[in-house]
């Protein structure tokens, strides 16, 4: 059907003047059209060819989402090359894992940073050529491998590259995605994930005027999908942030039509919006808390199909004064779709977003899957499934609740098996299919806890409850093994320092601010309301606030911020001992040295 | 390498009080020099006389081959002397970009006229003066807070962005009165790779009075030590560190 480099000289083709890529340089946003963003590859294909990068040859890209990184990935692939992803903030055992299995030769790295990262492991990778595009702080690096970007991209020449570009086959492989959840690399042919990506265009009706802003990088497999491949199938324009402190203003700046993000960035706006109103004068706070108990009142009746006309006058007149100049604020004003990645958003925050007209739809794919295997359509009004399977995908689910998937769009793993049984592949996680064939998604099937009443659950569906809390970064739950569940909470500190300076409590950092009673109790609060909803079994008894929050870098959350049960339980391993032996509070030898008391408090 | 700047026999004196006696010190040119002393030491008052804000009574200043009793402030920017001061001396009320934009005074010849009507080379000098506050801002990472008044921002930031407006005046030699006052570890260890990174890869001079004497043992290439006015210790780190007069400054002898 098509390749990505062959999309790259379709589009410079049918639009050689429409915006391709956006991004901010030196806080001025510039632009790269079609035929600009063919002339890079251009130059960049040469360049790489001297580097001898040629049909087969793996090179990884290691860094956030840059232009000149961006662009690399169409030239490596030009060459006949495979590009494999490397989140930017990957740690060395994974950089090793994903070089080695990957096998591969070319290192093109974003900064010091990931460069460092790198030397560390030098010895136990094959990569003989390392190529970085910011040199700050390193101009006393002495390895002979490291070659600067703008030194090899000042020799390169810029030639006709169509019929390379054309002589890409549909069924080589593109890509190399890692998936951090199995610790496992699947490769993806550029006609599956095109034509995944087809199908999300079809569904949604994505054209080339749309925009999209990556937030995340494109590392993330279900991102590449969403948004790199989604703009070069519909040519729409692809747009960098300046860095990641930056996003909120970025995205301010370019209003775009097409948002996806993982569920944690959605939250962060719930909470972004909750501490501005929290530190906002008393008159705007009471109007806003007024105007949104309101809106949601009319949101109700608007799903049960009772809106009268008085109600859409004042909703109206709510979204006039109050709910949209917040949504230009997040840039959230042009939005026609706002994608979720990953899991579901909570039932409070789902209806907040559409009630304000930013239709969020709910996904769920892996890297095995090219990164979509269902997606919500359009005006769903269920924050609970994921959506249908979409054409040329099959979902079943087993007998003991795992789900498994059919795709004609699919991954093989890197030695070329695939798990299946008959085809279907079993997806790792767990949940059911409702009764007009949406697929809920519960969670990992190894997070499954089994109570001492013998009851299992998914560990998720508490802390989703728990976490919707603005107040609340993540949770996570115990209760393997126990009588009755126990959380940790890891509260948010933006909305909690704003929180607290309304509320006049003094504090010097985080762990102090965690450690307060005051604190403990508007946790303490909120478990309460969360459990009235849970059956009698589930109810959270005990909760502990952690003294920090989790620690990407040492793999206690995903790159997409869900909890990684496994490391946690490991880093924390006094924590959990001591709330499973009932003790009433924990000394803690963390992983920075100093001790902390933490107090287990029961409800 | 030469020195780019030599103090000799310098004292300064208010009305009876002696600030500096009689203190001499060569910098080399591509060096980071500490002053260092306990409080009241003189310190500032050193780099006061270095830039021209006083005028001592006796002694010389040579800066860069010339050598002068006094200068003219704007004329020692002129010349390539940037500092920060002690007590934060920002705008308040402007953005962090219009403050460092501020810094760039010396490279805009358009009348106030022009300025105030964004014609003629006022238009073309606010392009290429943008363009290097913009990259002073990247280099101190400080993207996010571009458009976000001082008087918004925590100390340590606002330390930072008082560094970010002495660096875009593209000087010879940066004279920085305690950088890492009130500032916490992280802050700390932020500010000391910002201070090597303009010297070691800029190459730019840097005269920095500093109390945090880990800091100045770390990353300063020579060191001074001033103590009641008068210089008592002056070498590498490690020469001062033993330098039986600076303990007892340090420790407290009674003079």
């Amino acid at each position: 059907m098509a390749t990505i480099p062959g999309l790259v000289l379709s589009n410079k083709q049918n639009f050689p003047d429409a915006v391709a890529l956006r991004y901010k340089q030196l806080g001025i946003w510039s632009s790269y059209s079609w035929e600009d963003y063919y002339n890079e590859v251009a130059s960049l294909v040469d360049a790489y060819k001297n580097l001898s990068v040629s049909k087969g040859t793996v090179v990884a890209i290691y860094g956030n989402n840059v232009p000149k990184l961006i662009f690399s990935i169409a030239a490596v692939q030009t060459l006949g090359g495979i590009v494999a992803l490397i989140h930017p903030e990957s740690n060395e055992s994974e950089l090793t894992t994903i070089l080695n299995s990957s096998k591969a030769e070319v290192l093109i790295a974003e900064d010091q940073q990931q460069v460092d990262t790198f030397l560390k492991v030098e010895s136990e990778c094959n990569i003989n050529t390392v190529v970085y595009l910011d040199g700050r702080g390193m101009s006393n690096y002495e390895n002979s491998k490291l070659n600067s970007y703008d030194d090899m991209v000042s020799k390169s020449e810029n030639n006709n590259i169509d019929a390379q570009m054309q002589s890409v086959a549909d069924n080589d492989i593109a890509f190399y995605l890692y998936d951090e959840h199995e610790n496992k690399i699947y490769k993806v042919s550029h006609d599956s994930i095109i034509r995944n990506s087809s199908k999300i265009c079809d569904l949604n009706k994505l054209s080339n005027k749309d925009s999209i802003v990556s937030y995340l990088p494109l590392s993330i497999s279900t991102n590449l999908l969403f948004t790199y491949i989604t703009s070069l199938v519909s040519g729409m324009s692809f747009n960098l942030p300046e860095s990641n402190q930056t996003i909120e203003k970025d995205l301010q700046e370019i209003g775009p039509t097409i948002l996806y993000a993982p569920s944690f960035v959605f939250k962060h706006i719930i909470s972004s919006i909750s501490y501005r109103i929290e530190s906002a004068s008393e008159s705007n706070y009471q109007r806003y808390m007024w105007h949104y108990t309101k809106l949601m009142q009319i949101y109700d009746k608007e799903v049960s199909g009772n809106k009268n006309l008085f109600d859409t006058i004042w909703k109206a007149w709510i979204m006039l004064t109050t709910f949209a100049p917040a949504k230009n604020v997040f840039g959230l004003t042009k939005i026609k779709h706002a994608f979720v990645s990953d899991g579901v958003l909570s039932k409070v925050n789902f209806n907040f977003f559409h009630a304000i007209g930013v239709e969020i739809q709910h996904s769920f794919g892996q890297a095995i899957s090219c990164g979509c295997i269902s997606v919500q359509p359009d005006h769903s009004v269920s924050s609970e499934n994921v959506g249908a399977p979409m054409s040329g995908a099959e979902v079943k689910i087993s007998d003991n609740s795992e789900v498994y998937f059919k795709t004609d769009c699919l991954g093989e793993e890197i030695d070329g098996g695939t798990n299946s049984e008959d085809g279907w592949i079993n997806s790792g996680y767990v949940g059911s299919i409702d009764e007009s064939g949406n697929l809920i998604i519960n969670g990992r099937s190894e997070d499954i806890v089994t109570m001492k009443s013998g009851k299992k659950y998914s560990p998720e569906s508490v802390e989703n409850l728990i976490s919707c809390s603005p107040f609340i970064k993540s949770t996570v739950v115990i209760g393997n093994n126990q009588d009755s569940n126990s959380a940790i909470i890891v509260i948010d500190p933006n909305s909690v320092n704003s929180w607290a300076d309304r509320k006049n409590i003094r504090y010097t950092g985080y762990a102090e601010l965690a450690g307060k009673d005051e604190v403990r109790n508007l946790i303490m609060d909120h478990i309460k309301c969360v459990n009235e909803t849970l059956d009698a079994e589930l109810k959270v008894k005990k909760f502990v606030i952690l003294h920090r929050t989790l620690i990407m870098n040492a793999g206690e959350v995903s790159k997409t911020m869900e909890v990684m049960r496994k490391n946690i339980s490991k880093n924390l391993s006094d924590v959990f001992s001591a709330i499973e032996n009932n003790e009433s509070s924990i000394k803690v030898n963390d992983i920075d040295q100093l001790s902390y008391e933490l107090k287990v408090n029961d409800i | 390498m030469s020195d780019i700047l030599k103090v000799e026999n310098v004292t300064l004196t208010f009305g009876g009080v002696k600030a500096i006696t009689d203190i001499s010190f060569n910098v080399k040119e591509g060096e980071i020099c500490a002053v260092i002393g306990p409080n009241g030491a003189g310190k500032s008052s050193m780099l006061n006389v270095i830039n021209g804000v006083y005028l001592p009574q006796i002694g010389t200043v040579t800066y860069d081959g010339v050598e002068r009793r006094s200068i003219n402030p704007r004329d020692a920017a002129i010349a390539g002397m940037a500092r920060t001061f002690q007590n934060i001396a920002l705008f308040q009320g402007m953005t962090v970009l219009e403050n460092i934009m501020t810094g760039r005074n010396l490279f805009m010849k358009s009348s106030w006229l022009e300025q105030g009507l964004n014609i003629g080379r006022a238009r073309t000098e606010e392009k290429v003066n943008r363009l290097a506050v913009e990259k002073v801002i990247k280099f101190l990472q400080i993207e996010s807070i571009r458009k976000t008044p001082v008087s918004k921002l925590p100390y340590g930031l606002q330390k930072r962005v008082e560094l970010g407006r002495a660096l875009v005046a593209e000087p010879k030699i940066l004279l920085l009165d305690e950088p890492m006052a009130g500032m916490n570890l992280e802050e700390k260890a932020d500010m000391s790779c910002f201070i090597l990174e303009i010297n070691k890869e800029q190459g730019i001079t840097t005269v920095m009075i500093e109390h945090d004497m880990g800091v100045v043992m770390d990353i300063s290439d020579h060191v001074v030590v001033l103590d009641y006015g008068k210089k008592i210790g002056d070498g590498t780190p490690s020469e001062v560190m033993s330098n039986q007069d600076v303990i007892d400054a340090y420790l407290g002898v009674s003079h």
